[in-house]
């Protein structure tokens, strides 16, 4: 009796506790705060960021120029020739950004003879992305192959939480449209597939460079198949433009044609079993530039085919012993390049010897448990660099080693990191008109970076302290006819970041970001000094998801204030049907490039004044997504 | 390793594993009509279920009251009739004998009963769960 009075009880009690069961609440939670990254995030890392599948939904994130242009205190600037080149300032060599590498879930995406893909992926729809992560310089030897000053994670969708499919369109100012659609099954046998295809008419602003509209329209198709399950995976993407190629190579902006077709092919595998990973992955890049200028100019017409095969491989071993986790590693990446169609000035160029680079990579890391909440992280990589058939630079021994400790509670975090890097010359500068006859030194990289973490259950206090120096890096020569040469003196960087990010209401997120950074000895400025100011806001109201984004610049070489607003708006109809309105860089003073204007004459090079442009431009997009 | 592994991941308290796991303790008991019920758990769901008070993870199906994951292929004698509590859309469908499940469809977390089997368990489906039922 006794038994059945407490069952009784029991039940009632169940039954008014499920009055107060709020099931759509408890879904919405899920979703917004289910975060895969908590998964994927490497531990003991370094400084991240991360961007969260919730986060980049409701920011309305449908390029990753987006994240890119508050990440980083280098924002997100082009090159002249539209590609995506955080690291420029302007002038003719077409890539400086090789050490921000990019990858695709655990594989890293190259970009042929640029080495790093950024260039082709810089400013791609990342619709088929669940959640971001930014490391600042190599968060592990597990990843770095190649020197790493920014690791971009991307980490695709997956049946696991995408099963169906969705389809979404937009249309956007002077007329661009983009349509998207990808697709997530789980097979039999454990396997999920991922199927994501995207096309893009990118209509851009014309800039004016002295009665020349410079374009930088992009027409683009990008492909993604994932195959995976718990240990194994396969990635299949292949990403196809046509750009307007903006000033290109003309000296004094003034193109007649400057475009640029890429054709990237990435296949690859990876598998982790047990304490044993391993990974293999292949990488075709075509890249053909045609370029014609006034006649009369310096440079009046200039085409080139650069067709280059990567292949490599990796295999890690992860063991333990007492209270240390050891990390083993060794790499091999191949590159094989030709240039064919190689004319200037409607002259044949003398085919260059330099055609391959192959670098081997061994690395051991150990991350030791000094106490339950402290743990000493350290590494050392060894990197050997050949390019056997080169005049200069052909070959290197490189050695790079990194030191992190991280203490934990509850509510602190508090990390110091150190390393040491090197920084070899890509393929495309060896032996090539970008750089002086010689054999340049590899540039060093050293930083130390503190980064204090303070949580509490609805705020995150971050601060970061660094100090950088960089020796023999690579800046043009004035006195060399402006190729790139070691800088004799030492560069040093310090910068500071403040970071609050705070939840006041359930689903309303607030997001503040302060950082300076100052750049000592450089050729033209003794010190350089530049400010940033993130101010963001995720809001939430039944149906609509609101998002404002404020960024304000300066530096006091430009002494120039910057703005970019950025506003979206979006409407959920129903489960499977939105509709979205976004306004990027609304009040049109997003900070500008400086892209170098010069001509030779008969008394010399004459100055004509750089041209300014901005790489986010001013526009407004509306969008509509389907789910099925 | 694993406590730095475990308070690395503790901003804003929880994560989706255990926003999942409260779902499963508050409709569990209730289709039981008791506090606490013993499960039996595949590999995708054993980690965050051992974290629970309220349901007592077991090492034989045989022993549970209900299973709760995915894949469930090789189930010994008598736990074949056991009920299921599915977390994936394929397993929903493909189990004969799902009460419920818990799975992610187009992005979205969504939560599905079969009424066919809640009767034929003998389970308790309250009014505000009643929606969800098939």
């Amino acid at each position: 009796m006794k038994r059945l009075g407490l069952s009784l009880l029991t039940f009632f009690s169940l039954l008014h506790a499920e009055d107060s069961l709020d099931i759509n609440t408890l879904l919405t939670d899920i979703e917004k705060k289910s975060d895969l990254s908590e998964k994927t995030k490497l531990e003991n890392s370094g400084i991240s960021l991360v961007y969260t599948r919730d986060d980049l939904d409701r920011m309305q994130a449908k390029y990753l120029k987006d994240i890119l242009i508050s990440s980083t205190t280098y924002g997100y600037r082009e090159n002249r020739y539209s590609a995506p080149d955080p690291f420029n300032r302007g002038d003719l060599t077409p890539f400086v950004s090789s050490a921000i590498r990019i990858f695709i879930d655990n594989q890293e995406i190259l970009g042929g003879v640029f080495a790093s893909g950024l260039a082709n992926l810089g400013d791609i729809d990342i619709s088929f992305v669940d959640h971001i992560e930014i490391y600042t310089q190599t968060p592990t030897y597990e990843y770095s192959t190649e020197p790493t000053f920014m690791l971009i994670k991307l980490y695709t969708k997956s049946a696991l939480k995408d099963e169906g499919s969705k389809v979404e369109m937009s249309y956007a100012s002077r007329g661009a449209t983009r349509i998207t659609a990808y697709t997530a099954n789980e097979l039999n046998n454990d396997w999920n597939c991922f199927t994501y295809a995207t096309y893009d008419n990118l209509k851009r602003e014309k800039y004016n460079s002295f009665g020349t509209a410079l374009s930088r329209d992009k027409k683009r198709t990008h492909l993604i198949t994932t195959l995976n399950n718990d240990n194994h995976r396969i990635l299949f993407e292949n990403i196809n433009f046509t750009t307007d190629a903006f000033a290109g190579s003309s000296l004094d902006a003034t193109p007649l044609i400057s475009t640029l077709n890429v054709n990237n092919l990435h296949i690859g595998y990876d598998a982790k079993i047990n304490n044993f990973s391993y990974g293999v992955d292949f990488d075709q890049h075509i890249l053909k530039y045609n370029f014609l200028d006034n006649p009369g100019s310096y440079i009046y017409s200039k085409t080139s085919t650069t067709t280059t095969n990567i292949l490599s491989a990796d295999a890690n071993y992860k063991f333990h012993f007492l209270k240390n986790e050891f990390i083993a590693g060794a790499k091999y990446r191949t590159k094989r390049y030709k240039l064919t169609n190689d004319t200037k000035n409607n002259k044949t160029q003398p085919k260059r010897g330099n055609n391959h680079q192959d670098v081997a990579t061994f690395f051991i890391q150990n991350i030791y448990s000094v106490m339950k909440n402290l743990v000493l992280t350290g590494g050392v990589q060894y990197v050997n660099v050949k390019n056997p058939n080169a005049k200069y630079n052909n070959g290197s021994d490189i050695l790079g080693y990194r030191l992190a400790l991280t203490y934990v509670t509850p509510s602190w975090t508090l990390k110091t990191v150190a390393s040491h890097s090197e920084t070899y010359l890509e393929p495309f500068l060896i032996d090539s008109d970008y750089v002086s006859d010689k054999d340049l030194k590899n540039y060093t990289v050293d930083f130390i970076y503190e980064d204090i973490i303070y949580t509490l259950s609805s705020d995150k206090f971050e601060t970061i302290f660094g100090y950088l120096r960089s020796d023999n890096y690579l800046l043009p020569n004035d006195q060399n006819g402006g190729k790139l040469d070691n800088y004799t003196k030492t560069l040093s960087t310090t910068n500071a970041l403040f970071r609050w990010t705070h939840e006041y209401r359930r689903y309303d997120k607030l997001f503040i970001d302060l950082s300076y950074q100052d750049v000592h000895n450089l050729p033209s400025l003794s010190i350089y000094t530049e400010y940033k100011a993130i101010l963001r806001t995720l809001n939430t109201f039944n149906k609509i998801d609101l998002f404002n984004e404020l960024i304000g610049e300066y530096d006091n070489s430009s002494k120039k204030h910057s703005f970019t607003y950025n506003l979206a708006l979006k409407y959920r109809y129903s489960d499977s049907l939105s509709f979205a309105f976004k306004g990027e860089n609304i009040f049109d003073k997003a900070p500008e490039n400086s892209y170098m204007r010069i001509q030779f004459t008969k008394t010399g090079v004459q100055n004509l004044g750089s041209l300014y442009a901005p790489s986010y431009d001013r526009r407004a997009i509306v969008s509509m997504e389907y789910l099925f | 390793m694993r406590i730095i592994a475990l308070l690395l991941g503790s901003f804003f308290l929880l994560y989706g594993g255990e926003y999942e796991l409260r779902l499963y303790e508050k409709i569990l008991p209730i289709l039981y009509g008791t506090r606490t019920l013993k499960v039996f758990p595949d590999h995708t769901t054993q980690n965050d279920l051992q974290k629970s008070t309220i349901l007592k993870v077991v090492p034989n199906c045989y022993d549970a009251d209900v299973l709760i994951g995915k894949r469930f292929h090789n189930l010994h004698n008598g736990c074949e009739t056991k009920p299921i509590f599915a977390t994936s859309y394929k397993s929903y469908k493909n189990h004969k004998t799902v009460i419920g499940a818990f799975y992610w469809r187009k992005g979205r977390p969504q939560i599905s009963f079969k009424k066919e089997n809640i009767q034929k368990f003998n389970l308790f489906l309250p009014d505000s769960l009643k929606r969800y039922a098939q």
